[in-house]
């Protein structure tokens, strides 16, 4: 059984000994029949997690605290799980037949619970006899490798420790959340999702408190002076240190003005450049952000594509380590057929020794994301070939030779002011010639240089500028906070920000926070601030770390959460009233934020708001000023799907745009004043007003 | 008693008039009057220092909205 679909056809097809899978449909769900030594193999998938975390006793949505919890089957506690119910069930009329199991999901703490939930509940208790299959990438040999060499039984600490995390996450997540959703609808009546959780709530905070510090920030002045120095008959650019008071600029500008200078010292250094180790998760997810402008969760999703593709090994991985098994000659080799990595694979191949550069860190089930050497069998889309690209680069890489850049640096003295020259030159470009284009390095020239020589002062002005705030958060500076912050996993860390983005705590690229996070931490920081410290959910991944080592209980984690989360859910039940009150408030502000146009009323002036018709239940865009002045302005809107008010204006009207989403379908972006114009020139036969968006 | 931000109109904090953020804004634009003062030799007031930062980009929002409340007070009290 593998985790997905997409893996269970790769693992039939490398197992078959008699052609091509026989695919074999069971009350709707497809199986693979292979021969293998003469033995009959049936290959399943699951669908992700088919059990989840519920609650012992259900008693509605809405009651909270709930500190007993069971695993349950998706379909019977999420609404909408045909699929999965379907799957459970056909797995476990197939596997009354088999005498044997074999666990082929991804080999980590999700994979590893997936399967064994599977093989105790839908196989009934088949977890006890099953075989664990360890591999890092679907291709073929590995593959039979691991099906041949596989483990006698399921990694069970592992197993645990991935029960363990879901059910503290899911005792933070109902109670924490539950608590502000509820506070919230009872001082509102208004419903909201509101969220917070174990990593969640850290998250959010780093997010809040750099917004703050850029609201508060004060910039303060500073002078930095520009100079041009004639050298050799040449114009170089020369640095002065960064000065505080204006008088001591000014004073440096006019005491050096139109004099020569001598070069007093010269200083020529060799700096090694190490070529880059291999990906694990967080830095491609750092750098496919850095040089493809790819958020966390897409570039995990396109890795995860590249690897169910054969393409590069399982992306979720901590390992910076690439050994030698997994054949690195055959793998640059099959690399170089392509055209775009001929000429790289050939220069790597050309090396005496094949030895890659390893990063620190490592993992006990995988190495770190590798090429396979198996060429895309399909066309793949941009995306997918930039991320692709990007690991074989790198891959390529961390085999290059060490670059050697030369720096130089040459102080002059002008009238007892000391100017600074730097020029640097990349004087062997080693690894970086095989990491291009994201490895960037640009020679800063110098002419010929001696101590002694003279130098002109060709321009000398001062400058003044103002200390800059922080920069905000971006989705991959915030993953890497969350990594060196230890907190969420890598698995889990992308998921968090997307879950930020969708509860509109945050907005932009360059992360904002909304007025509803700063409101949700500030209240958890006065009522429970425990829960938006890291400490204690950095102290839980050592735990479950320590769980999967197998020198800690699952048991005895979650029964300490409970001890810890008890007080803290009981303080916001009793404060219920008071919390709701404050965020009321917010929902309420944002509420109408996200209704009321900036653009106002054409006729009258006042506030533009979407409304809703109440007697035909059809929204439109009414003018606030109805009541006050009687206008009866209005503009039509789509009828179905999400509307946001955007940031931006018609380009014909200058009226605000709206986007319409809908399930399935790409967003639309529309100008409701252009639009209603259209209907009433078609109507009136005028000539219809085209207006580019 | 518990007055509200007369910016924001949130609860404000304890020792100040101002709410957690523009009570932290306006310790910021205390601190740094003096960071002011230094760089221009003194030659700097203080109406003088809340215009220059009115006009700045890098001026964080809380900090001008704490300059435009105190130049309205005074403007007001006058």
């Amino acid at each position: 059984m593998t985790e997905k679909p997409d893996a269970a056809l790769h693992v039939a097809e490398a197992l078959s000994e008699r052609g091509s899978p026989r695919r074999i449909v069971v009350d709707g769900v497809p199986f693979f029949e292979v021969y293998f030594e003469a033995r009959r193999i049936l290959v399943c998938s699951a669908l992700g997690h088919l059990y989840v975390v519920a609650a012992k006793e259900p008693r509605g949505q809405s009651e909270y605290p709930v500190w007993e919890c069971v695993w349950k089957p998706k379909h019977l506690v999420q609404r909408g799980q045909e699929r999965q119910k379907k799957w459970i069930q056909a797995i476990a009329k197939v596997s009354q037949q088999a005498d044997q199991f074999v666990d082929a999901c991804d080999f980590d703490l999700e994979g590893s619970l997936i399967g064994y939930m599977v093989l105790k509940y839908a196989c009934r208790g088949a977890d006890k006899k099953a075989r664990r299959m360890k591999f890092s990438t679907l291709t073929e040999t590995e593959l039979k490798q691991a099906f041949a060499n596989a483990l006698p039984r399921l990694n069970y600490p592992l197993v645990f420790a991935g029960m363990c995390r879901h059910e503290v996450d899911w005792l933070f997540g109902i109670n924490l959340s539950r608590a502000l959703t509820q506070s919230a609808l009872k001082a509102s009546g208004r419903y909201a999702t509101l969220s917070t959780g174990r990593v969640q709530g850290p998250t959010l905070r780093f997010i809040v408190e750099r917004q703050q510090e850029i609201e508060t920030f004060v910039p303060t002045p500073y002078w930095v002076i520009k100079v041009q120095l004639e050298v050799d008959e040449q114009v170089i650019s020369a640095d002065y240190e960064r000065l505080e008071r204006r008088i001591d600029a000014t004073h440096v500008v006019e005491s050096c003005q139109g004099k020569f200078g001598l070069i007093e010292a010269l200083d020529s250094a060799d700096h090694n450049l190490a070529p880059p180790h291999a990906f694990d998760l967080p830095t491609l997810q750092n750098e496919a952000f850095r040089h493809l402008g790819m958020t966390p969760r897409i570039s995990l999703g396109l890795a995860e594509r590249l690897y169910l593709d054969q393409l590069i090994s399982y992306p979720r991985t901590s390992s910076q380590k690439l050994p030698p098994s997994i054949g690195y000659e055959r793998i640059i080799r099959n690399l170089g057929q392509l055209d775009s990595y001929r000429a790289d694979s050939a220069n790597v191949l050309s090396q005496s020794r094949l030895v890659p550069i390893e990063g620190k860190k490592s993992d006990p089930a995988h190495p770190a994301v590798y090429p396979t050497g198996t060429l895309p069998k399909r066309q793949l889309d941009n995306r997918e070939r930039k991320l692709f690209d990007l690991v074989v680069r790198r891959f390529l890489a961390s085999f290059g030779r060490t670059a050697r850049k030369r720096t130089i640096e040459a102080t002059v003295k002008v009238a007892d002011h000391r100017f600074a020259i730097r020029g640097s030159r990349l004087m062997d470009d080693g690894w970086t010639k095989l990491y291009r284009p994201y490895a960037k390095f640009e020679d800063v020239l110098l002419p010929h240089l001696a101590v002694g020589q003279a130098a002109l002062i060709h321009e000398i002005k001062s400058e003044g500028k103002f200390t800059q705030p922080p920069p905000h958060y971006n989705p991959g500076s915030l993953l890497r906070k969350m990594e060196d912050s230890e907190i969420g996993t890598k698995a889990t860390r992308a998921d968090i920000i997307d879950t930020l983005y969708r509860r509109g705590y945050a907005i932009g690229q360059q992360i904002n926070s909304t007025p509803l996070a700063s409101r949700i931490i500030e209240i958890l920081s006065k009522y429970c601030p425990k829960i938006v410290d890291v400490t204690f959910t950095r102290e839980l991944e050592a735990r479950i770390e320590e769980i999967e080592r197998g020198s800690e209980s699952g048991e005895h984690v979650v029964l300490q959460t409970v001890d810890y989360l008890k007080p803290i859910v009981e303080t916001l039940k009793a404060e219920e009233r008071e919390i709701g009150q404050e965020l009321a408030v917010i929902l309420r502000e944002m509420r109408d934020q996200s209704i009321t146009l900036t653009t106002p009323c054409p006729q009258c002036g006042s506030r533009l708001m979407i409304a809703k018709n109440p007697r035909t239940k059809k929204r439109f865009i009414g003018c606030a000023g109805k009541w006050r002045n009687n206008c009866n302005y209005s503009l039509p809107l789509p009828q179905v799907g999400t509307l946001t008010l955007l940031g931006k204006s018609c380009a014909v009207c200058s009226f605000q745009l709206i986007q319409v989403r809908s399930r399935g379908r790409r967003p639309l972006v529309s100008c409701s004043r252009c639009y209603a114009r259209k209907a009433v020139a078609l109507v009136e036969g005028q000539p219809v007003i085209r207006g580019r968006i | 008693m518990v007055d509200d931000c007369p910016i924001c109109q949130r609860p404000n904090c304890q020792d100040s008039q101002f709410c957690s953020l523009h009570s932290q804004a306006s310790k910021n634009l205390e601190r740094q009057f003096e960071s002011w003062e230094l760089v221009f030799g003194g030659e700097i007031d203080r109406s003088e220092y809340f215009r220059q930062l009115l006009r700045l980009e890098e001026t964080g929002r809380a900090v001008k909205e704490v300059i435009e409340y105190l130049q309205r007070s005074k403007a007001g009290a006058t």
